[in-house]
């Protein structure tokens, strides 16, 4: 008897074996190299890369750039819920357009989005300008090269991905559950918290892996909106690459991230419940 | 209810709907799709504000008042249970939230199931069990919290015809055990007869007749209603004389046929006679033998139907009617397609309508 293959699998499953498994089996070879006197790669073990990490100042940049990306997920996940319920609920002919209108700033580089928000987040910009003609502040607003900008900057660049999961699973929630609840004495916020959350769950979860691990990884925001002062691991990374030109240590950096990442979606898939996704 | 109407955009949804039901009345409403009764319930439920006239429950008025604090439960044609909940945390939901405490809960649950028959199920989720079992969670989850008024939207819909028949029974003693008001909508005209004590017949969002199903189907006040209320042959005419407690009515192409009077009308007016199928005789003899009414027809379809013969007549003047007579003569007496034969039926069966 002979096993069938799917032979269709071929193609994708070789591409990723090609151009990513053996990168990253590269990256992490790289990681336990030392660094060159000139700064290309010496075959030598070491694990050195790997407790440097544990520097106070590296930690920081961990640190951080955790804080902002859990920070960045819960911000999303709060403006996202409202505006995904609202296109859910919308009528039919409507609800395309408002999805479309949600993905619309993908059209343009993400790269140019990002220097706009530079304009108005500059002292002198946009944002500093409305304000103080409104007489809410009195003095330019610093508010570029700040950890907020880079929040503000993870949070509109990310919001659609919160908001697209999370839209398809309002809009398979059966708006009769929500009045059978109404009837059965159920204020509005009960309403939310018995029942249109729980059954949401799935597009949250989504929603919130989806958000967190590009916003944990980030680069460009960061780098245009946080400049040098609020960095995050994805900086430093390209940082000890192109700059410092320490490969390995940049490549123990870079696998450190993903055990990072894996371990906090595991674990918060897991706290959710839902097996179904594992 | 006074005076309710509620307007969806440009269509009148229900039109100046005055309707007193009754405590501890099996109530049901009747009506084809977009008559407004779904509306009706709606709005009883709080799901939706009338735009003029006002809605008292138990002598509160229910202007502006949300779902969540009237005394009235709704069972959704679809259930509606919450599929992330077992079976007793579905019924427990409303007495949750009405805050009874937690221990009294548990013995309200328990006797809610054991009323519907659904004891030993509490720990299922929705999705394992059957049409009918969901159903009867369905009405126990409403039940539980004693309703003024208990709401079913089509609740037999959903489940094949003979779960249907037996739920009809089931639904009518469950309302007459509880005492609860009911008020159940419906489009099928047998499941209000056979289960409320008193119906009203909607159409075009207004009310056509409202009394017991006897009244409705003996003595349907307009042609919609007796063709809704069971098929029904109806034959134009006017009026030719009146003669006390009968009607002379002539029809073109036919002649003269007799009805009961009805109250309002005068000679020349033009009316429908109409008589349900079970109340014709089909004959091969022309003698009239008690029948006061008699036309030569021509069978034009012959259907057996068990207990039953369907027959679908051509009169002289090309209507067709239908007939329905028992089987319980023998073969001998059927007629065959293309047979010709005398319909014939007393004057106290037909219903004079005005047109």
């Amino acid at each position: 008897m002979k096993k069938s293959i799917p032979w269709l699998i071929v193609p994708p499953a070789a591409t990723l074996i090609l151009f990513f498994g053996v990168p990253l089996a590269l990256v992490l070879a790289v990681s336990f190299a030392t660094r060159g006197t000139y700064g290309g790669i010496e075959w030598a073990f070491t694990l050195g890369n790997y407790t440097s990490i544990a520097d106070p100042l590296y930690l920081r940049i961990f640190w951080r750039s955790l804080w902002l990306a859990v920070l960045t997920t819960i911000i999303c996940l709060v403006m996202g819920f409202p505006l995904a319920y609202v296109i859910a609920r919308a009528p039919q002919r409507w609800q395309g357009i408002l999805l479309f209108l949600v993905i619309i700033p993908f059209w343009t580089n993400f790269l140019v989005r990002t220097y706009a928000w530079m304009f108005i987040l500059r002292s002198e910009g946009l944002l500093s300008t409305v304000l103080s003609a409104l007489g809410l502040t009195h003095e330019p607003l610093p508010l570029l090269f700040t950890d907020t900008a880079v929040l503000i900057g993870l949070v509109y660049g990310y919001l659609p991905f919160m908001v697209l999961p999370l839209y398809a699973a309002l809009e398979r929630l059966d708006p009769s559950l929500i009045e059978a609840a109404w009837d059965l004495y159920a204020r509005p916020l009960q309403v939310f918290t018995r029942v249109v959350l729980p059954l949401s769950k799935p597009g949250v979860i989504a929603g919130c892996v989806l958000v967190f691990i590009p916003s944990l990884g980030a680069y460009v925001t960061p780098d245009l909106l946080g400049g040098a002062r609020s960095m995050m691991i994805g900086n430093l990374i390209q940082h000890q690459y192109l700059v410092v030109r320490d490969w390995p240590f940049g490549s123990a950096l870079s696998f450190v991230l993903m055990a990072g990442v894996l371990a906090a979606v595991l674990y918060y898939l897991r706290a959710g419940g839902e097996r179904g996704l594992l | 209810m006074r005076e309710v109407t509620k307007r969806h955009g440009d269509t009148v949804a229900v039109d100046r709907l005055s309707l007193t039901i009754r405590k501890g009345e099996f109530f049901a409403i009747l009506g084809p799709s977009g008559s407004g009764k779904t509306t009706t319930l709606r709005l009883l439920a709080g799901f939706e504000q009338p735009d003029s006239g006002e809605i008292i429950i138990e002598g509160q008025p229910m202007q502006g008042v949300p779902p969540n604090r009237r005394p009235v439960n709704l069972v959704f044609q679809n259930y509606a249970l919450f599929p992330h909940m077992t079976v007793a945390q579905n019924v427990a939901f409303g007495l949750e939230m009405k805050g009874l405490p937690t221990p009294e809960i548990g013995p309200h649950v328990a006797e809610a199931l054991e009323m519907v028959r659904l004891a030993g199920k509490q720990d299922r989720l929705p999705s394992q069990l059957s049409g009918g079992e969901q159903q009867r969670v369905a009405l126990a989850r409403a039940l539980v919290n004693r309703p003024a008024v208990l709401l079913l939207d089509e609740p037999l819909g959903a489940l094949d015809k003979q779960l249907r028949l037996e739920m009809e029974v089931e639904l009518k003693a469950l309302q007459e055990r509880v005492g609860i008001t009911f008020v159940c909508v419906t489009h099928d005209q047998e499941e209000a007869l056979t289960m409320s004590d008193r119906l009203a017949v909607m159409h075009h969002g207004r009310l056509l007749q409202i009394g017991t199903p006897e009244e409705i189907y003996t003595a349907p006040a307009s042609a919609f209603v007796a063709s809704f209320i069971g098929v029904s042959n109806s034959l134009p005419g006017r009026v030719q004389a009146i003669d006390g407690q009968r009607t002379t009515v002539a029809v073109e192409g036919i002649g003269l046929v007799h009805a009961p009077s009805c109250t309002g009308l005068r000679t020349g007016a033009p009316v429908l006679v109409t008589i349900r199928p079970e109340r014709l005789h089909l004959s091969r003899d022309p003698a009239t033998d008690g029948y006061q009414n008699q036309i030569a027809v021509r069978v034009a379809k012959a259907i057996y139907s068990g207990n039953e013969m369907h027959y679908l007549v051509t009169l002289p003047n090309n209507l067709t009617w239908k007939a329905r007579v028992p089987n319980a003569d023998g073969t001998a007496k059927r007629f065959h397609a293309g047979e010709s034969a005398y319909l014939k039926w007393r004057t106290a069966e037909a219903v004079l309508l005005p047109e």
